[in-house]
Formats: C-alpha cells, structure tokens, sequence
C-alpha cells in the first residue's frame, strides 16, 4: 500500500473520546445497562460491514447477523477445543468468518443487487435453520462440539477483562479499532476502487480495477468484522443461542443502519444503538418491545422514499449547511462519500 | 431404506405451501417488479384477525373473508401509498422496502397479539383418508387443489383478461406502458390486491397446517421465495412446481438419520444453487437492466 | 371453610378484610409478559375456595410497612411457550404475605423479568435483578436458557436461586440453583418406568421432545439410558422447538412402530402430538411428562385419549387435599389472576416461595441481605410439604434435585379430568446415582 495520508486529527480525537467513554460510561450506567452497550458496541462492528457494503458498492447484504454467529460458533469450537489467548480467538475467529465471507462472495460477484439480496437472505434463513439443529459448541466433541449431557463449558473472558466494566472498556477499545479499520480502506486502494465499481463496473475495468478482487475484498471484509464481532460477543455472553442469529435479526440490522445513515460511520453506530439500545430503553420504560421493531420498519420505509441518507447523513446535512452560511448545500454525490 | 411414502404425502402438503407463497410473489414481481418481502406478515395478520374473530364467535367463514379482506387491504395500502414513489427506483431498493413493511406488520402483530400458541382449525382438517400408510386431511389436499386452481387461475387472468394483459405489458415495459395508454397506478393497484388475497389465503392454510404464529407466517415468505427463484420469478407453472418439489425433498429428508436434522435447509439450498447455477450464463441480466 | 395460610397462621384463622389488593408488592413484570397463561386453564379446583379467608404471614390480615425485601425471577414468558406459570403463583403468595404482615413486619417485593427465550435478554435481565436492583434472592425462575447463561454469574455474586422449575441440565447442574420441581428428564423417565409397568412385555419406547440444546438432548438420553437398564430400546426424535414440523416427528416415530411412546415438551407441542397422533388413528400408549398436567390439557386433545394417556407428574395432583395444597388452591383464587395456570408448575413456584419465606422469617428481619439469605437458603433441610412426595432441601453441592419422586395421572372423563393411578415412587436415572448415595449416608 501506498504510503497513507492518515488524518493524525481523526485519530487524535478517537484515542480521546474512547478514554473518555472508557471511563464515563462503566460509572454512569448499571449492570443493565453497561451489558446493553457491550452489546451494542458488537453490533456496531457488524453494521460497519452491512454499511460498507451497502454504501461504497450498493450491495444489501442480509446475512451479516448470521455471520456474527458464524464468529461466535467458531470462537466457542476453538476455545473448547484448543484454549487460546482470547486476542487470538478474536482474531482467528476474524478470519476464519472472512474465508467463509469470501467464500460465499464467488457465486454472488455478477449477480444484481436484488438477487445478492435474495441470495444472503436465503442464506441468513439457512443459517438459522443450522444453528437451530446444532446449537453451539458447549464443550462437547464433535465438529458441532455440542453434548446435551456432561460437563457444560463456557468461554472464559481475558484476565485483563474480567468484570463487565473491563470487558466493556476492550470491547469499546476493538470497536474502534474496527471502525478505523473500515475508514483505513475508504482512504486508500480499496476505497478508491469501490467508489469506481460502484459508479460503474466497466468504467472502472477500463481503469485497471480488478473488479472482482476488490468486491471480494468487501466482502470478506464485512465477514471480518462479523467474526470479531461474534467472538466479542461470545466473550460477553460466554455461552450462545441460536435465538441470538434469527434471519429477522439480519433483517433488522440491516434496515437499521440504513435508517442511521448507510453512508457515515456514525449512521453506522447508530444502526447499531437502535439495534439494541432503543429496545432496552423501552423494557426500561415498562413498553413492550416490538415498538422497536414496529419504528425499525416504518423509518426504514421512510428512508427509503425520503432520506436515503439516513439520521446522520441528514444530520451531516444541516450541520453542513450550518457552517457553509451562505454557501449552497452540498449535494449527495452518490455512494461512497467520504465520511 | 427407510419407507419414504409417508413424507412424501406430507411434502406434497408442505410444498404446496411453498407454491402457493411462490405464485403470490411472482404475480406481484410480473406485475410491478417488487419483490415483496412483507407478503407473509399480510396473510399472518389476517389469520390472526380471523383467530381472533373466531374466537369472538364470529362464524368460521365470515372470519375467513375477514382474513382475505384485512391482508388485501394491507397490500393493497403499500402497493398505493409506498410503492409508486419508488416505481423508477431499482429492484433491490424495492425489494429492501417492503422488507421495512414485513417489520412494521411483524411488530404490530407481536404486539397487539402476545407471543403465545395458537391454532387455527379449518373443518376441512376433520376430514381425511389414507394415502401411502399415512392419514391426509383435507386441508392438505385443499392446498394442493388450490394451487392448482390459483396457478390457472392466474394464468387464465393474465393470459386472457384486459387488465392481465396491460400487467404483462408493463412487466415487459415498464417505461413506456403509460405511453399506451394504461393505467398503471390502477393496474399495479390489481397485483397488490390480488398478491394480497393470495397472501391471506396461504396464511390461513399455513395456519392450520404448521402453526398460527406471526414469526414464521413472515418467514414462510422466504421459503415462497425460493420456490419463485425456480420459477425464474416470472413463470407460474414453473413456480408452483418448483415449490412442490422442494417441499417434497425437504420432506423426504426426515427419516433419514444422518440429514434430519438439516432437513429445514432445503429451500434455502435449493434456491442458492438454482441462482448460482444459472448466473453462470449472465442469464439473471436479463431483467436487472434497470439497475 | 377451607381456611388457606401462606405462613405461620398460628392457628388463628381471623378474617382478613383484604382491603389490601394495593399493597407494597410489585409484581413487577418487564418487557412482554403475556396475561394469558400457556394453556388457559382457569377452573379452580376446590368448591368453595372463592370464599376462603387467607391469613399469611404474621397472619395480621394488616398491609406490611416495612422496608421491602427484594426478591427477583427470572422467567421464559413470551415465545414458544408461556413458562412463568411459577413465578405467578409466587407472585400470588408474596401478596398474600404482604397484605398479612409480611416477614416479620417486612413486605415483599418480587421483580419478574421476562427473558423471552434469548440468552442475551437472560443476561441482562439477570444483572439488572442482581446488581442494579440487589435482589437477596432469586425465586420461582423458570426458563429454557437462564440456568445456562446464568449459573457461573449467580455462583460469582453469591445469589441462591430456588428454581420454581428447573428446566435445562443446568438447572439442575449448578451449585446456586436448586429447583423445586423434578425437571423434565426425571419426569420422562418416570413416565417410561410406568409405562414399563403397564407393559411389561415392552421393547422398544419412542421418546419425543424438542430440540432446544441442553433440553431435548438430555432428556431423551435419561430416557434412554434408563432403558438400557431396563432392557428397553429408546429411540429418540426431536422437534423444532417453534412446533413447526410436530407431524413429521410424529410420523417418524410411528414409522419405527415403537411399543409406547413417551412425550416430554411444554404443552402446547404435547398437545400437537396427541392431536397428530389422533389423527393417523394411532392406538399404542402414549404417556408424557408433567407438563401435559393442567386443568385444561384432557379438553385440548378431546376424548379420543380417555384412559390411553398417562402423565408423570412432580408434585401432588392438583385436587389433592392436603394443606399447602388447599393453601395454594385458596391461594391462587384470592390473590393470583383469573388467567393464571393451576398446574404443576404453579404448585412448585408456590413451594419455592414458601420456602423462601419460612427460611426468612427465622432469621433477624434488620438483616436481610443475600450475605445472610444465600447461606440460610443453602441451608435448607427436611422442608416438609404435602405438595412434595419427599422433604426438599437445598445443600452445599454441584448437583440439586430433591424432588426425584413423582406420581402418575391418567387422563379421564370425570373429576378434573385425571386420576391419579400411582402414588409416590422415586424415578430411576443414572445421573441421580451421587444424589441417592448423599442422602443414603
């Protein structure tokens, strides 16, 4: 890779604001409520993926939830099978979830945008199927790894992060380690690239682009960060259900990040907190859930008709407005604006 | 060898489920190139207006058209309201839509009727007779009649009606269908409605057959789905067919130990591959242009 | 008469004016909590039990006013079964307590989550109970997955837990968790050991549950190996824990021609089999587990199972007539909700919450807090009630299941629609082995 202009600014105000939330967080908020973040924080890493790919390529992937329970299975197997440093579990977890990403991403490189959402919605749906027949891996031998008797393990978390306000802090720590890794690739090759595909995909083979290369590289990517957020999540939970990586979760994840904002990282994050903190917040005011789901679908719909940008490209707007005074408002210029 | 006979009477069942969900889809997508993932939540919400009716004492076949009217009048609404203003948007975004109307028509119906066991018994369940060592009951031969009946029904409808006629043509045409003189808003209005009746009617057959539960009405649609990417999701025949077909399989698989448990993949697998497999020609192009 | 008490009644059964519907209790239940119990079983089973005075607690008939203990729970209410059957029960009896006295002056405030089946939602709402909300106890918990999740959590904060039901292996696999019921793995093998007795020429035994990890699994391997005790060939077929493809469990089961069938999953699905099985006209004997055991179940699968359905069941039958029994029937009409089960769930979630109680009240009521509740709980011994064949007790151990004594039901026409044919006898499993020789000793 090219030597990278990295914005020393971007990374300065991250290191800062992870410190402060690293600390604010744990003392503001009870157990409930921190378990919520973490959660929260996991799924943030998963919609950068499903963000990625809808953004920079106009690819709906419906399958990512799924495929956080693919890194959550395979952390569980490995760990049972061969007691690994967590860090490690993490990462391995990360690639292998990124082969499988990889792998499903061949038979799926010409196809349209409607069929690619049909064919990881089919998968999402298959997945389901699979992990409700086999369960997860709960210290049993086997492939599956999974015994209905005998002794029953469960994942033990880094020693470093051991109590929930710790765990919370590492979490918070690898998420944004995740989202600079996405916004990494949006600054060299790979971003440059996407945004020719996306613009037109013979255009950018006249320029030399290995279209197929860098479409894989998307999507292995997005399955990367899925892994690392199922091992992440496996940690928290230390032990996994299939009710966890429901088909309707990857649906809702996905609609949510639309309605955050596909196209900004922070639309990313957002997705993710309607994902699992807005529900919490409702259980915590004593109304049922499923308003959470009932508003999931209406913004979405609503998104989609007015505000493909989502809260925080609407936000960026005004705010954008705001300092340019005078000056017109820019324009969406199409997929993979800079964030 | 186990005796497979048994299951696939039962998979004839379960495919024409599967069929009967693959030609509601097809005929909207012919019609209005909208993929529609909220097609079970519709019928869901109709089977448990009709639950509830019934349960109120409402006699059985009043509660029935009350099914068939809520879950046509739910499409009906999207197809009118949300669906024209996203008539030059491309597939996938219309597709992603109606999966924001599948969300809002899932938490309405686990909120207004709390998660608990339900059933719905149609009397045709009371009737049955033996067929290759295992008892079928009505309804089941009823949803494969159906499927036939609705398969030529809709053939008929397209093949030989004016209104069907103008569907195809704006399948075939979308852009200059208006130019023609046809009245698209109304016509689409027809695909909604007639999608949507289709809907209630497979929710209230799945109803009975599987279980009356709006999780699973909603995601029967993606089992629907895989038998209409057999049908290219254009051909009817091909559809209800393929439905049947996978249905079979799926059924085939149970009493086959080492499978089993996996049996549920079945139309997942079937339609992956079937997409996979013809993609290799460029065949799925033809009618993505758009995008 | 019937006079029904939830505490030390001291023999004075003076009249409640119940006045006190408003009382310091709140039964709180989060998130979707259905009103509606599992199998709508809402006939009560004493004649005059409407009209039953209650005197609990101190036996006051006087509302509590004292600093609330709390207590929480646990409960796997929305999804593919309503399981807090034992939590509302508990509920009903904490308000009694609390509308006489309370424990000793203190009332009782019981928090039921609801954890709809999710690990993820279990967490949480277990660390909300524990740590948010200091909760000295958990009581009545009854769910599919919170013993799994939570077991390791509830041993690290120094929380006992008296399952109402316990329903996975861990539940009954932890050192902090100790359930009052006998859970579905004895339950089904002590329907298959009747079914041995009543065919004592049977070979081959088909057991049927669902598929839910660390449920299905494990029940349908007690069975088995009983069977391989007992000269009996188990096979086992498990469904879709969302009921999806009962018929073609069911048709596979028969497929193999068994010579009895044993069913062990919540009622909704036993019902689905009996209904299949019905259907295919099948004539061999079914039995199943004590979920099938409610007021409602002969009504839902129709006379066709008259005398050809027997269920195991974990504590009393409902109609019995023994104090705490008749205690917790008055019970569940004065203070419970019309919609709750009276089932066997219900009695257990009323014997862990009168465990809880007489536990606390010998303990001083200034210093109530889990470092002195968890190790009094841990200390129960010979805890006495009809409702339980045997004395329960909780103890310092890895292993807990002091009911593993049932009694078996058949289902007829008259009465509450089951009669009990066979009193108490103990369920023989493998696992129970390091249990039998503890207490031998």
């Amino acid at each position: 890779m090219k030597a990278v202009l990295y914005p020393w600014r971007a990374l300065a105000t991250t290191v800062v604001v992870v410190a402060f939330l690293s600390w604010w967080m744990p003392n503001q908020f009870g157990a409930r409520w921190l378990s919520t973040w973490i959660a929260t924080m996991v799924f943030a890493i998963a919609a950068a993926g499903i963000g990625l790919l809808y953004s920079r390529l106009g690819l709906a992937s419906l399958t990512q939830v799924a495929l956080v329970g693919v890194g959550g299975w395979v952390t569980l197997r490995i760990e049972f099978a061969l007691h690994l440093p967590f860090g490690v579990l993490v990462l391995v977890a990360g690639v292998i979830t990124a082969l499988l990403g990889a792998l499903i991403s061949l038979p799926t490189l010409r196809l349209s945008g409607l069929y690619l959402a049909l064919v990881t919605l089919m998968m999402a749906a298959g997945f389901e199927e699979v992990f409700n027949s086999s369960g997860f891996p709960n210290g049993g031998p086997g492939f599956t790894g999974y015994q209905a008797s005998g002794k029953l393990l469960r994942l033990d978390r880094p020693s470093v992060a051991r109590s929930d306000p710790a765990y919370f802090r590492l979490v918070l720590i690898i998420t944004a380690l995740c989202l600079l890794l996405v916004l990494l690739h949006d600054r060299t090759r790979p971003g440059r690239a996407w945004r020719l595909i996306s613009t037109s995909e013979e255009a950018a083979r006249a320029n030399g682009v290995n279209v197929v290369l860098y479409k894989t590289w998307a999507f292995t990517l997005a399955a990367f960060l899925c892994g690392v957020a199922g091992a992440l999540f496996a940690g928290q939970l230390r032990q996994l259900g299939p009710s966890s990586f429901q088909a309707i979760d990857s649906l809702v994840l996905f609609g949510l990040v639309l309605v955050g904002g596909a196209y900004n990282w922070v639309g990313w994050v957002l997705g993710a907190v309607l994902f699992r903190a807005f529900p919490a917040l409702l259980d915590q005011w004593g109304l049922n859930g499923q308003i959470a789901t009932m508003v999931a679908g209406a913004a979405l719909i609503l998104n989609i008709v007015a505000a493909p940008r989502g809260v925080a490209g609407e936000v960026a707007k005004v705010v954008g407005l705001f300092r340019s005074r005078s000056a017109p408002s820019p324009t969406p210029s199409g997929p993979g604006e800079e964030t | 060898m186990p005796d497979i006979r048994p299951f696939l009477v039962t998979g004839v069942a379960l495919g024409s489920i599967y069929a009967m969900s693959g030609l509601g889809l097809v005929v909207l997508f012919r019609a209005t190139s909208t993929v529609n993932f909220a097609y079970g939540a519709a019928g869901a919400l109709g089977a448990l207006v009709a639950w509830d009716l019934i349960g109120s004492g409402v006699p059985q076949v009043v509660a029935w058209l009350a099914c068939l009217v809520v879950s046509t009048l739910l499409s009906l609404a999207y197809g009118m309201v949300v669906s024209p203003r996203l008539a030059d948007r491309d597939l996938a975004t219309k597709a992603i839509a109606t999966v924001g109307f599948a969300l809002l028509l899932l938490g309405f119906g686990l909120w207004y009727w709390p998660d608990i066991p339900r059933s719905l018994d149609l009397p045709t369940s009371d009737w049955g007779f033996r067929v290759l060592g295992v008892r079928v009951v009505g309804t089941k031969v009823l949803a494969l009649v159906l499927v036939l009946m609705v398969g030529w029904g809709v053939t008929f409808f397209l093949d030989r009606t004016r209104t069907g006629l103008h569907m195809r043509a704006m399948a075939d045409d979308p852009e200059h269908a208006d130019m023609l003189g046809i009245r698209t808003d109304r016509v689409g209005a027809v695909a909604w409605a007639i999608s949507g009746a289709l809907g209630g009617l497979s929710g209230l057959l799945i109803a009975d057959l599987v279980r009356l539960e709006v999780v699973a009405l909603t995601f029967l649609v993606v089992s629907g789905l895989a038998a209409a990417v057999v049908g290219r999701l254009e051909s009817l025949p091909l559809t209800a067919v393929g439905g049947v077909v996978i249905g079979v399989l799926e059924s085939v698989a149970a009493p086959f130990e080492s499978i089993s448990r996996y049996r549920g993949v079945t139309p997942f697998v079937a339609a992956i591959a079937f997409i996979a497999w013809r993609q290799r020609g460029g065949l799925l192009r033809r009618r993505t242009a758009a995008l | 008469m019937l006079a029904a008490a939830c505490g030390d009644s001291g023999g004075d059964t003076a009249s409640t004016t119940s006045a006190a519907e408003g009382t310091a209790t709140t039964a709180t239940t989060a998130a979707t909590t259905t009103t509606g119990g599992d199998s709508g079983s809402t006939a009560t089973t004493g004649g005059d039990a409407a009209m039953v005075q209650t005197p609990c607690g101190e036996g006051t008939g006087e509302e509590a006013t004292g600093e609330p203990i709390v207590v929480g729970a646990v409960v796997g209410a929305t999804g593919p079964a309503d399981f807090s059957s034992a939590s509302r029960s508990a509920a009903a009896y904490f308000k009694c307590v609390n509308a006489n006295g309370g424990i000793n002056g203190r009332p009782v405030e019981y928090l039921v989550k609801d954890d709809g089946w999710d690990p993820e939602a279990a967490s949480t709402a277990a660390r909300e109970l524990v740590e948010d909300k200091n909760v000295v106890a958990m009581i009545a918990s009854t769910s599919f997955v919170e013993c799994g999740v939570n077991a390791q959590y509830y041993e690290d904060q120094n929380v006992a837990v008296i399952a109402g039901v316990g329903v996975p292996r861990e539940c009954f696999f932890s050192r902090n968790i100790a359930p009052t019921n006998e859970g579905p793995r004895l339950s089904g093998i002590g329907a298959a050991q009747f079914a041995l007795e009543q065919n004592p020429d049977m070979k081959t035994l088909a057991c049927l549950a669902n598929s839910i990890p660390n449920f299905g699994g494990w029940v349908c391997e007690g069975v088995t190996a009983w069977g391989k005790a007992n000269g009996v060939e188990v096979s086992t077929y498990l469904s879709a824990p969302d009921g999806s493809d009962l018929e073609t469990v069911v048709l596979q089961a028969i497929g193999d021609d068994p010579d009895a069938a044993v069913t062990i999953d919540p009622a909704p699905a036993m019902i689905g089999y009996l209904k299949i099985a019905e259907q295919q006209q099948d004539d061999r004997p079914w039995y199943g587990a004590t979920s099938a055991y409610d007021l409602a179940f002969p009504d839902a699968v129709g006379p066709y199972w008259v005398g050809k359905y027997h269920a195991e069941i974990e504590l009393s039958p409902l109609d019995s007539t023994g104090p705490d029994n008749t205690n917790w029937i008055a019970l569940m009409d004065e203070y419970g909700n019309s919609d709750d089960p009276r089932d066997s769930f219900s009695q257990a979630g009323f014997v862990a919450a009168k465990i809880f109680v007489d536990t606390l009240k010998g303990m001083d009521p200034a210093n109530i807090t889990r470092e002195t509740v968890t190790p009094a709980l841990i200390g129960v011994q010979d805890f006495e009630t009809d409702i339980l064949c045997r004395p329960w007790y909780f103890g310092e151990a890895d292993q807990h299941n002091a009911n593993h004594t049932g009694r078996v039901v058949e289902l007829t026409d008259e009465g509450i629609g089951w009669k009990t044919v066979k009193d108490c006898f103990d369920i023989e499993d493998p696992e129970l082995d390091p249990i039998y020789a503890a207490e031998g000793s």
